[in-house]
């Protein structure tokens, strides 16, 4: 079945094609979106059940493989220790997200001039300040202005509550004298622009039914329909096509039946993120891209970068309340975030504190750390660590490095027969010392928080949530995928606007910056409409 | 897709109430009922009903456990037995007793808090007090210039 072409055609609703549509509607284009999941409603989220903690081991888990939803396709990450984390849905992975909203430093852009690894980025902090700012406007962020690890940036709402244990950890930083801020939150701390504020209940990992969090199936979307953008559920795309002079010309997908469409357009926006759109890239080969789409340079799907992460809890005598709060947003600390090769790595981290556990998790967790044995014992193990452990992530900057990457599984497909992506990752050197290090103050400034014992875990299995770098963005047609405002090198109607496009990593959590890039990407486009494909 | 026929028998819930109370159980000093008396085997049954694939897993190991009860004349020698017979057994039923009694009215009462779901009420918490950063701004900018 062939569609009536469009002039701008989105794969993806989640963070970056959310924000790309709702900055495009303006031009009045005829603007549509494809999205192989569907609206989550509020009263689907585990939230608001007694059995909430259990389903992140069923349909709400963080990994596509463990929920299996038709929506969801499978990936193979048998050969990384750091696994896929994703949600296919409108919202995309912000359904999941814990909404910890910080952005990159100055430096981050400068990778290579300042320490002499990676590559710069052929943009700069200053270019994308001003979608940072817009970008949090949209979605709503609470944080607090004066954070002395950033140039100064002004955030619309008020903090988040610390609690006991926010405070409790805050005056661990504080006796080692070490940073720490109020994190930035893409959760509204006070109603705003129509959304009820956040209740501190803490479900945020598994979805947030009272739409505080900023998943952008409330915040960008409402706004981009209402201004005239199309977005159809349930459609997954196999590949993109392309017209005898090499240009985009479309998209072949399959709609909720099972029906294949060819959808056509002008313009081809990818925004799949850092596993799904090389995955499509890869699977549009023709007579002009027998490596893909995209792909003379190779680098589709190489480059992969996750944050390797370490998680370290402290076990503290008293109660600290922790159950209370949104789970990933209450305290950052960049202490360790700037390059000091004295450190023995490069590059740097961030700690992000997180809440306390639930009744179940703390069950579950104290079993695989051995703390809560089964039987006679187990009440008083369980008592030990019930609202008594506080603790954080440490997010490493992670190096780009070819041989990470995603490639097409030769076995396995979707529920369409359209191959999985399959994921090769190693742990490099510089990232194992960095996670010791991180491991290891982490204890210390948990010790100096008051904690009597302690809970480790580097790097963390579960973390891919975290996809960049898979078509970088670049000057150079031979070292990069797309140029310095997202558009394909090759094909020069094929945009990517997602965290696939980072030349770099930074050490903290991406998708402002996504949502930043993708903000500029727009913005860049409507300026060159009249000489887009010059 | 569930299988919403499934039912324990009555043996089978006897059993399985009987190693869920050798998992969790009751403690006077904690205030707390065990796994089996609190009725978890209801839990474990619905998971079965709704996840048939787990039956495959459980049943079997369920039948040896019943059959030790019988050989040995009690639930906690057969208790000690199946650990070494099935390994995967307890720690299954570990991973679904800790699941089923920690999300239970009772227990979260006896825990201190309210046995109710997160959503939609939520918990109360202070403001966030802007003069807890006093130290940390006193130290002044960290940040790389570029
Ligand atoms: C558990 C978890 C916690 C996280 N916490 C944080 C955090 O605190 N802070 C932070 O910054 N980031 C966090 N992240 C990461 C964040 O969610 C992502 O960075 C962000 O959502 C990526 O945006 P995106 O637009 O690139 O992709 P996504 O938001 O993943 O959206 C991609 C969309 O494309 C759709 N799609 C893919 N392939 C196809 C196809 N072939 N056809 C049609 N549609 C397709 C998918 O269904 C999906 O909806 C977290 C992620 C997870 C999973
Ligand atoms: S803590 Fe706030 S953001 Fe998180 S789920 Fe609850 S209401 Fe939503």
């Amino acid at each position: 079945m062939t569609d009536d072409t469009v002039d701008v055609l989105i794969i993806g609703a989640g963070a970056s094609g959310a924000a790309f549509a709702w900055s495009m509607a303006d031009t009045k284009m005829n603007i549509l979106c494809l999205e192989q999941g569907d609206w989550v409603k509020s009263d689907d989220y585990p939230g608001i059940g007694h059995d909430w903690e259990t389903r992140q081991f069923g349909d709400f888990g963080l990994s596509p493989n463990q929920r299996g939803r038709s929506e969801d396709y499978p990936v193979n990450d048998s050969e990384s220790p750091i696994h896929a984390s994703m949600f296919n849905a409108v919202g995309g992975s912000t359904v999941l997200y814990a909404a910890h909203f910080p952005r990159l430093h100055p430096s981050d852009f400068r990778v290579r001039t300042l320490d002499g690894v990676a590559d710069d980025w052929p943009i700069e902090y200053r270019d994308l300040e001003p979608y940072y700012d817009l970008n949090a406007r949209m979605m709503g962020v609470s944080g607090m202005a004066g954070d002395p690890a950033y140039p100064p940036k002004e955030l619309p709402l008020p903090p988040l509550p610390l609690g006991k244990l926010g405070s409790t950890l805050a005056s661990g930083f504080d006796k080692l004298g070490w940073h720490w801020w109020p994190s930035d939150s893409a959760i509204i701390s006070e109603d705003y622009e129509g959304r009820a504020a956040c209740i501190n209940a803490g479900t945020c990992l598994l979805g947030c039914p009272q739409g505080a969090k900023g998943s952008t199936d409330v915040t960008y979307w409402p706004l981009a329909e209402r201004a005239g953008v199309r977005l159809k559920t349930r459609c997954r795309v196999r590949e993109i096509t392309v017209r005898d002079d090499g240009m985009a010309d479309g998209v072949i997908y399959y709609d909720g039946e099972g029906v294949e469409h060819h959808q056509k357009a002008e313009i081809v926006v990818m925004a799949c993120n850092g596993i799904g759109t090389p995955r499509i890239l890869l699977n549009s080969k023709s007579k002009h891209f027998p490596d893909g789409l995209a792909n003379r340079s190779g680098l589709v799907g190489k480059r992969l970068m996750f944050h390797p992460y370490g998680l370290v809890r402290g076990i503290f005598p008293e109660p600290l309340e922790g159950y209370k709060g949104a789970t990933g947003c209450c305290i950052i600390s960049q202490e360790f975030y700037e390059s000091e090769p004295s450190r023995g790595f490069l590059r740097g981290y961030s700690f992000e504190m997180l809440r306390g556990m639930g009744p179940v998790f703390t069950a579950i967790s104290g079993m695989g750390s051995g703390h809560i044995p089964f039987g006679s014992d187990h009440h008083d193990g369980y008592a030990s660590l019930w609202d008594r452990t506080a603790g954080m992530v440490i997010i490493c900057e992670d190096l780009p490095e070819e041989h990470n990457c995603i490639t097409l599984d030769p076995d396995l497909v979707d529920s369409n027969g359209i191959p999985a992506p399959k994921v090769n990752y190693r742990l490099s050197e510089n990232s194992t010392r960095m996670l010791e290090h991180g491991v290891a103050r982490g204890q210390e400034v948990l010790a100096a928080a008051g904690a009597v014992d302690f809970m480790t875990e580097a790097p963390l299995g579960v973390a891919g949530w975290h996809l960049m770098g898979t078509a970088r963005m670049g000057e150079e047609p031979e070292t990069s995928v797309v140029n310095e405002w997202g558009r394909s090198h090759d094909v020069r109607n094929l945009f990517i606007i997602d965290g696939s496009i980072f030349p770099t990593s930074g050490g903290v959590n991406p998708t402002n910056t996504i949502q930043a890039l993708s903000l500029y990407i727009a913005d860049t486009i409507k300026k060159n409409l009249a000489n887009l494909f010059d | 897709m569930s299988d919403s026929d499934f039912k324990l028998t009555d043996t089978q819930r006897d059993h399985l109430t009987a190693a869920l109370d050798r998992i969790i159980p009751a403690s006077d000093r904690h205030g707390l009922p065990g796994a089996g008396e609190l009725g978890i085997a209801d839990f474990v049954e619905e998971l079965l009903r709704a996840n048939p694939a787990q039956q495959l897993g459980l049943l079997p190991a369920l039948a040896t456990f019943s059959e030790l009860i019988d050989r040995c004349g009690g639930v906690d020698p057969a208790f000690e037995q199946i650990q070494e017979k099935e390994p995967g057994f307890v720690p299954t039923l570990v991973f679904h007793a800790y699941s089923g009694y920690y999300q239970h009215p009772k227990v979260m009462e006896a825990l201190g808090i309210e046995p109710r779901p997160p959503h939609p009420q939520g918990y109360e918490m202070e403001p966030f007090d802007p003069s807890i950063l006093d130290k940390v701004r006193s130290r002044g900018t960290i940040y790389r210039e570029v």
